[in-house]
């Protein structure tokens, strides 16, 4: 019987291909029969933006990227179609664009609670879906309480910044992997799935991982 | 159920979105060019 296969996410909260890419997977470990332990990693992709940026994702690309707005707007349709044609509503004209960094302190003191995944599905859905801030520590204490968590004692972490180190440990195990953007998994420590790929590519993945330890398990047994 | 098999790195390389140049220990698998973001550019 094989083990569990673990699959490490890098992943930023404000990445709509992420949100995407984790429908996707959890689409791709609900055809795989085996067990399957997710665990989150931050990335982020923007670490300079300003907690409260003054203007649109639409403002924040064009000024940055140097992007015309038409083709901004053009490029934030598409990805809200494919959003939804994985059930997620997309609002762009409510997010606000943020830095994350607080954010990811927050899914390591979730995880550290053992609300991680609870946390990152908020987040994502605070972010892209209803408009929520997920920059500052009071609004961010106000979507860990939506899921259970203590209030206080995670604007207390926060405010300290006890998983700031977690973050950035993290961060740097991505540039070790080589990772350049995000949703990336890594299963199992040794495969690894670069975006928001179909669900039968993660199924898949996780069908090669449990053969490569039932493989394993049967050569140590014939030993 | 189509099963998705390895893909070594040299073969996905080809694709018109490059693969990304990960550690060696990692073999990626799945197809090149899905949906992902790379600093603030998201390839939307």
């Amino acid at each position: 019987m094989s083990e569990t296969i673990k699959v490490d996410i890098w992943s930023d909260v404000q990445c709509p291909w992420c949100y995407i890419g984790k429908r996707k997977f959890e689409a791709g470990a609900a055809l795989f029969d085996g067990d399957v332990e997710v665990e989150y990693h931050s990335f982020e992709l923007a670490p300079d933006t300003p907690v409260d940026f003054a203007g649109s994702p639409i403002d924040y690309l064009s000024e940055r990227k140097g992007i015309p707005v038409a083709q901004v707007t053009e490029m934030l349709a598409r990805v809200t179609g494919i959003a939804e044609s994985v059930g997620l509503h997309y609002d762009y004209d409510s997010v606000h664009q943020t830095n994350t960094v607080i954010s990811h302190e927050l899914l390591h003191y979730a995880k550290a609670h053992g609300r991680q995944l609870d946390m990152k599905e908020r987040l994502l859905k605070a972010y892209f879906v209803d408009g929520r801030h997920v920059g500052r520590i009071e609004d961010l204490a106000d979507l860990a309480a939506e899921i259970g968590l203590d209030r206080a004692d995670v604007v207390r972490a926060l405010t300290a910044h006890e998983y700031l180190a977690d973050v950035k440990a993290d961060v740097a195990q991505a540039n070790a992997y080589g990772i350049q953007g995000v949703p990336f998994f890594v299963i199992d420590g040794k495969y690894g799935i670069s975006g928001a790929q179909d669900p039968e590519a993660f199924a898949g993945a996780l069908r090669q991982a449990q053969a490569d330890q039932n493989e394993t398990a049967a050569a140590g047994e014939n030993r | 159920m189509t099963d998705v098999t390895a893909v070594p790195v040299a073969a996905v390389s080809v694709a018109a979105v490059p693969a990304p140049r990960v550690a060696p220990f990692i073999q990626l698998l799945g197809q090149s060019g899905a949906g992902s973001c790379e600093g603030d550019s998201c390839g939307i």
